[in-house]
């Protein structure tokens, strides 16, 4: 051999090759087995999947196995001892295990989160970021999307297939178990097996979430996704919830939100409103209404109807018919690695009202255990470390219970002896609320004026007093926001990562990430940690989950997951958080301050409807 | 409603022996290992020599024990001036190419806000003549070893004036807990603004021996 051939071979093409090698010897090394698998299925909104075929291949032996229903039992087609299971999206398949009785793998490498992970900032659209995308990104060939599209159409027609249908369907469900092993090649070097091993272990613990599905009060719920029922709810709800009459109705009946009218409440309120600094015009975005809506509690019911007027124009929730609430809750979507299911499917959307139709089934309790003042105990953490051997004011404003409260007293807003019963406080700590979260993430002077309605030399003030109360938080946030954009990436202590300076530039987007995602990797972790113990989560939300146990457990289960959780904050952090607990038993439904005024209305308009229609019925049967 | 307070007949289906194993398990999984830092262990504390406290008029405090005094070169880099420290055999060979190095000497200051920032004071030269910038900011940084003081420029007479903070408005200040050496380290090394041998990419330019 040549000089120049030993040159060529130390090309590109072949160093790849050659990490590649050798992270399938590490891969082989760790597990005898390496199975990568995918299911084909009809999917129903709020069912459980009706499992088509599945195809799995044994990379060491490269043989694939081809299964159509009939030939799929209760137990997993491949010995699951020492075997590691590659999918991508694997709640998809875990569901298709469950649905099929079939316990979940034990190790399970998702490579959608691994994607994600290693293009997360780098500019790349949600929607290449699927199978076909990962390998379009990696330069590979991949199915042609229509012709994915149509094998999906044809799937979710439902049975019966024909032989040739059949046939056609395992082919293509062996492609993607074939794109899913290029994919594998290309993503190996890229991944760390134990943290990936981990993520995968939170993917089937969010399947087993989606398997169970959370309660729906089934006398309720049946009555609002009829269209002309809920039309007339949500026109009706207008007059009831608008006090102040925003809303306007036109000759056809349509109700019309009215800025003019809405300038006018907030003058009679003395609520600062933002203003678009083109048109010097209300700033009416949803965001701006959420934020809002957090200083001014007064306007909540209003952003709420707002919300299903312009969103909620129809009821989409997907409820199986045995009364779970299921959808795909598509972990790790957002860029700090947070769930996000679909707004509309999903019963923790927005429209707090709709949680109301959470009710445990008789014997059975639910249990929303929460962390509390996560964001702001996660920063105080981070910031900890940040000058060895001080003590960060920060964890002692978390350590005393109520951090805005203390941080009230602090500056001298709040009365030193004053709790959040004391007449006037509750509203100045939730001020002090939106404060303190956001001039976290950079916050300016003009926009927290606006919040707060304080004139922007009083802003400046508070700002003033944060920078020097907490200026070990805000040492670190500004290091941290130089490093992230010098060194060119951000990481977590779990290894999510997100890279800068290609999309993420916002300086407030940068000081914001790490809190986020290290709150997202210390929830992963409890609910990795709670599902090993057995306990039945149903739904990740946030900074919280909702679990579910038999009435005589609850308590018993509760404890378990606080204690969890704030060891999960321990491991993370180096410190403990709090959690707060809400138990629902049945009979009781879940309920949230904020949605009860709406609820209760629906309930009223509901049942007006339902006396309106008996007495139709009376009169026409008379 | 919160609980820490009362611990509860505990997990008797679950040994805190388990949670404890586990609780270790997931901590081998934590990615802050050199080379791999973490967010809660980024240890990024940095400190960047500047010509006076920043931001302007920021109140702080000077740190009463470190003073050391630095062979230093102020110099214009791109845009800025940067503070450039220089080993003592390399001042000799700067001279022959035009470069004057001088004495400084390195206050430690913190701000109000948290800021670690080295502010560099030149000497008095031969003649024991100091500039009255550079005197009237040592007066200033010496102020700031006992009170929280700001700094702020009097140009009609060409010094710099301190003001006092009204008493009890900050707390003590806190200081790294770092070794003089790594602040040296993390101010000039770290940064590439130590002049150490002919082959820096400074000297290289200074001499016109660079690629450009």
């Amino acid at each position: 051999m040549t000089r120049t051939d030993d040159t060529s071979l130390l090309g590109q093409p072949f160093e790849q090759d050659l990490q590649t090698r050798e992270a399938l010897d590490r891969l082989f090394a760790r597990f005898s087995r390496v199975i990568l698998e995918d299911f084909e299925f009809i999917s129903r909104p709020g069912e459980r999947p009706d499992v088509v075929c599945m195809v799995f291949l044994d990379l060491g032996a490269g043989q694939t196995t081809r299964l159509w229903r009939d030939q799929l039992t209760d137990k997993l087609p491949y010995d699951d001892d020492d075997t590691l299971v590659v999918s991508f999206v694997f709640n998809a398949e875990g569901v298709c295990h469950l649905s099929l009785c079939q316990p979940l793998p034990k190790n399970v490498l998702d490579l959608s989160p691994e994607f994600k992970c290693h293009v997360n900032g780098k500019g790349i659209p949600r929607k290449n970021q699927g199978l076909i995308g990962a390998l379009q990104y990696f330069g590979l060939d991949s199915i042609a999307p229509k012709r994915k599209d149509a094998m999906r159409e044809r799937i979710m027609k439902g049975w019966p297939f024909t032989a040739e249908e059949r046939e056609q369907i395992l082919d293509y469900c062996a492609e993607d178990v074939e794109m899913l092993r290029q994919l594998l090649l290309k993503l190996l070097p890229h991944i760390d097996l134990p943290i990936a091993l981990h993520r995968g272990e939170f993917v089937a613990a969010l399947a087993r979430s989606e398997h169970i599905g959370v309660p729906i009060d089934m006398e309720i719920f049946p009555q609002l996704p009829d269209k002309k029922t809920w039309r007339e709810i949500r026109d009706s709800m207008v007059p009831l919830v608008d006090v102040h009459g925003v809303y306007v109705c036109d000759k056809l009946g349509e109700w019309h939100f009215n800025s003019a009218r809405f300038e006018e409440v907030l003058a009679a309120e003395m609520i600062s409103w933002p203003r678009k600094e083109d048109t010097g015009k209300l700033d009416l975005r949803r965001k701006t209404f959420e934020s809002m809506a957090k200083a001014y509690p007064q306007i909540e019911p209003l952003r709420q109807l707002r919300y299903i007027r312009d969103k909620l124009r129809s009821i989409q929730l997907s409820v199986g018919h045995d009364g779970r609430n299921r959808t795909v809750l598509w972990p790790f979507s957002s860029k700090t690695s947070r769930t996000q299911p679909k707004a509309k499917h999903w019963i923790f959307s927005p429209s707090v009202w709709l949680r109301f139709l959470i009710k445990p089934d008789p014997g059975t309790a639910l249990a929303y255990i929460d962390y509390s003042s996560m964001e702001f105990g996660g920063a105080g953490a981070l910031s900890n470390k940040h000058v060895p051997g001080s003590n960060n004011p920060m964890l002692g404003l978390y350590g005393g219970g109520d951090p805005y409260l203390d941080f009230g007293k602090t500056i001298g807003l709040i009365p030193p002896d004053a709790t959040r019963q004391t007449p006037g406080v509750e509203v100045i700590r939730d001020r002090l609320k939106v404060l303190c979260l956001g001039v976290q993430y950079g916050m300016q002077t003009s926009t927290l004026a606006t919040r707060l309605g304080v004139s922007e030399t009083e802003a400046h003030e508070m700002l003033r007093f944060h920078h020097e109360l907490l200026s070990q938080y805000w040492h670190w946030s500004e290091d941290w926001l130089h490093h992230s954009l010098s060194s060119g990436m951000m990481h977590t202590v779990y290894g999510w990562q997100c890279a800068t300076g290609i999309t993420e530039l916002s300086e407030r987007s940068i000081r914001n990430w790490p809190i986020q995602s290290t709150c997202a990797d210390i929830f992963r972790l409890a609910y990795v940690w709670g599902t090993r113990h057995g306990l039945t989560l149903i739904a990740p939300v946030h900074d919280a989950v909702l679990l579910e146990a038999p009435e005589d457990r609850i308590e018993r289960d509760v404890t378990l997951m606080r204690e969890i959780m704030r060891r999960a904050s321990r491991v993370v952090l180096g410190i403990e958080l709090r959690t707060d607990v809400k138990i629902i038993r049945y009979p009781d439904r879940f309920t949230d301050s904020r949605g009860t005024e709406l609820w209760d209305t629906v309930l009223k308009l509901l049942a007006e409807r339902r006396a309106r229609m008996a007495e139709t019925v009376k009169e026409k049967s008379a | 409603m919160t609980d820490e307070a009362k611990k509860p007949d505990h997990l008797k289906l679950v040994p805190e022996e388990t949670l404890d194993e586990e609780e270790k398990e997931f901590e081998a999984l934590r990615r802050d290992l050199p080379g791999f830092k973490g967010a809660g262990d980024i240890g990024m504390l940095s400190i960047t020599p500047r010509r006076q406290p920043s931001p302007k008029n920021v109140f702080f405090r000077t740190h009463p024990t470190f003073r050391p005094i630095v062979p230093l070169v102020n110099i214009e880099i791109g845009m800025d001036r940067h503070f450039v420290a220089v080993m003592p055999h390399m001042i000799e060979p700067l001279a022959g190419i035009g470069i004057t190095v001088t004495d400084h000497v390195l206050y430690l200051i913190v701000t109000d806000l948290g800021g670690v920032q080295i502010i560099p004071v030149r000497g008095p030269n031969e003649e024991g003549e100091q500039n009255e910038w550079d005197r009237t900011k040592e007066v200033a940084l010496i102020a700031g070893t006992t009170e929280w003081v700001r700094m702020y420029s009097d140009k009609p007479n060409n010094a710099y004036k301190r003001f006092p903070a009204p008493a009890s408005r900050f707390g003590e200040p806190k200081w790294p807990d770092v070794k003089p050496a790594r602040i040296m380290r993390m101010a000039f090394r770290d940064k590439g603004r130590l002049i150490d041998s002919t082959d820096h990419i400074l000297v290289q330019k200074w001499a016109g021996r660079d690629k450009d």
